[in-house]
């Protein structure tokens, strides 16, 4: 494939804005806090942009279009229906502990936070450390996918050439710069990424007559691609419901890498917009949907050529339709959504590895410019490992990123939620529930291939929204049947007598 | 709304709007004043 050089030229102006940016927040960089919190010091446009860019990710962008094209609005209701009160609800549930807890112990990463809640315990450090790992390896291999899709059908490079060189600029602008990159970069990258989507969500809806046009025409080629849920196959009623309910709405944000981003808002005035900043930005983002579907209903009018494989709707789009500097831009956004969310995961699992399993966990003392040293290495490992996945990826590695959510929010969702609502928690009850997260909702969901089955009752989606019933459900009972503990977490509260005294070492910042 | 069935709208609009009610309605109420949060606990013991 010829590709043009205007394309080249916006998509290589692009990657040179997220280096600088990296660059620069590498030279910010002087601690672990610097690094994995941005020393909690951020306002909430970037707070804003960096969850949501975060959350929104490259094989999001392809497979809402692709879903829109394939499905209609089944997967839109499942897996957003109720994500936005989900993620709303996680404002309001978890922002201000977060942000009280970040000024006043040193917690940096999600394992953190559960150790100070559940009386330091090293069982719930070391499991919420391995779903966090086991969690951003998938996410990182499906990042990786979607990074070799571009490259290889836009540019036509080879599938390894794709990799490294989408691996090595996330590497560059990340590995210094930490967290703080990450959002300071996902501020970008959302920017263009959200006027990409919607201009072309409006361009395309507007070329088949509108809103209401598009849903009547879809109706007319299939009743069920404006249906909620479809009679039979993966997106039947319970699949639907089931999965919006609990992932969605109760366990959004268990998923570390909107959790954590928490840590690093600056004081808790910053907190009163950001839900209503993020509903619009996630809304944008998500626009890709409208633009999947549109593409159907013109390529059902022979308009447009149809495609073979749903995800290819965005990168025919914009190889038939737009002028190549146009192509380079979008081809740019689409990059965009990959590395925001991959930087983040990056970060994380070093994060995980080092100082949640290696130094917290087992005990290994690390100075701060070790810890932040090995992080480094262990994030730079891990991207390795998972390119090195991406390379020969399983059939069913798709599948994981439809189920990779839910595991997360299985896995760590209710020990974060009750852990900061609930005093009555405890750390036994915790363990519990991290083992029946994993165990169900992220393990029993990954190994289970069976996403587009007709067993709907069985698939992923399905066992990784129950992981999250059965991890709740764990925490409360073993909770209630255990003795109760108080928790350094509420120590601040007035009502609340202190714990014991703070551990050498881990004097509050405030 | 918008030529879709009932359900679909309100899943797919309804959730967004009432996300944005919501979150209007805590803007509006949101401390920044007090370092403590409401917990179960609290909420239980209110109306025991």
């Amino acid at each position: 494939m010829v590709v043009s050089p205007w394309t080249i030229v916006a998509v290589v102006l692009y990657m040179a804005i997220v280096i600088a940016i990296g660059l620069w927040s590498a030279r910010r960089v002087k601690s672990m806090r610097d690094y994995l919190v941005a020393g909690d010091g951020l306002g909430r446009w970037v707070v804003s942009f960096g969850i949501v860019g975060a959350i929104v990710s490259g094989a999001g962008i392809l497979g809402n279009a692709g879903s829109g094209y394939g499905t209609g609005y089944a997967l839109y209701v499942m897996t957003m229906g109720l994500s936005f009160l989900g993620l709303t609800l996680a404002y309001f549930l978890l922002a201000k502990p977060m942000t009280v807890l970040a000024k006043k112990h040193p917690v940096y990463t999600l394992p953190d936070v559960l150790a100070l809640r559940y009386d330091n315990s090293r069982s719930v450090r070391i499991l919420s450390g391995l779903a966090v790992v086991l969690g951003c390896l998938i996410y990182l291999v499906v990042q990786f996918v979607a990074m070799a899709y571009v490259g290889t059908t836009i540019f036509g490079w080879s599938q390894g050439l794709s990799l490294f060189v989408g691996g090595a600029i996330v590497v560059i602008y990340c590995i210094g710069g930490g967290i703080l990159a990450a959002m300071w970069t996902n501020f970008f990258q959302l920017l263009v990424l959200s006027v990409f989507v919607v201009a072309m969500a409006v361009y395309m809806v507007s070329e088949v007559g509108g809103l209401s046009e598009l849903n009547q025409r879809l109706a007319s080629i299939d009743p069920e691609l404006v249906a909620p849920w479809h009679a039979s196959g993966a997106f039947v009623w319970q699949n639907v419901l089931v999965y919006a309910f609990f992932v969605g709405l109760l366990a959004y944000a268990g998923v570390p890498h909107i959790s954590t981003k928490f840590l690093t808002i600056k004081n808790l005035e910053v907190i009163r917009w950001i839900p209503l900043i993020s509903c619009f930005l996630y809304l944008f983002a998500v626009a890709a949907t409208w633009v999947g579907m549109a593409y159907r209903v013109q390529a059902e009018q022979g308009s447009v050529p149809a495609v073979d494989e749903a995800d290819a709707v965005l990168p025919t789009l914009l190889l038939e339709a737009f002028s190549p500097f146009l192509v380079g831009i979008m081809v740019a956004a689409v990059l965009a959504a990959v590395m925001s969310t991959t930087d983040s995961f990056m970060v994380l699992s070093g994060a995980a590895l080092v100082r949640d399993i290696t130094k917290n966990g087992m005990g290994v003392g690390l100075t701060d410019r070790q810890e932040m040293f090995w992080s480094r290495a262990a994030s730079l490992v891990m991207m390795v490992i998972a390119g090195f996945i991406a390379l020969n990826p399983p059939e069913f590695v798709l599948s994981l990123m439809a189920v990779a959510w839910g595991a997360l929010a299985a896995m760590l969702g209710p020990v974060l939620y009750l852990g900061v609502r609930w005093k009555r928690a405890t750390s036994q009850g915790a363990v519990a529930a991290l083992v029946v997260g994993i165990a169900i909702g992220g393990v029993l969901a990954m190994l289970n291939q069976t996403v587009f089955a007709d067993a709907p009752v069985f698939s992923p989606w399905n066992i990784a929204a129950i992981g999250v019933a059965a991890s709740y459900l764990a925490l409360i009972v073993v909770s209630l049947l255990t003795k109760p503990q108080r928790s350094r977490m509420f120590e601040h509260f007035t009502a609340e007598p202190p714990v014991r005294p703070e551990p050498v070492g881990s004097a509050g910042r405030t | 709304m918008f030529g879709l069935p009932t359900v679909t709208a309100l899943f797919v609009f309804g959730g967004f709007l009432l996300a944005v009610v919501l979150s209007i309605v805590f803007a509006m109420r949101f401390s920044a004043d007090s370092e403590e949060w409401v917990t179960l606990d609290d909420l239980f013991h209110r109306r025991s």
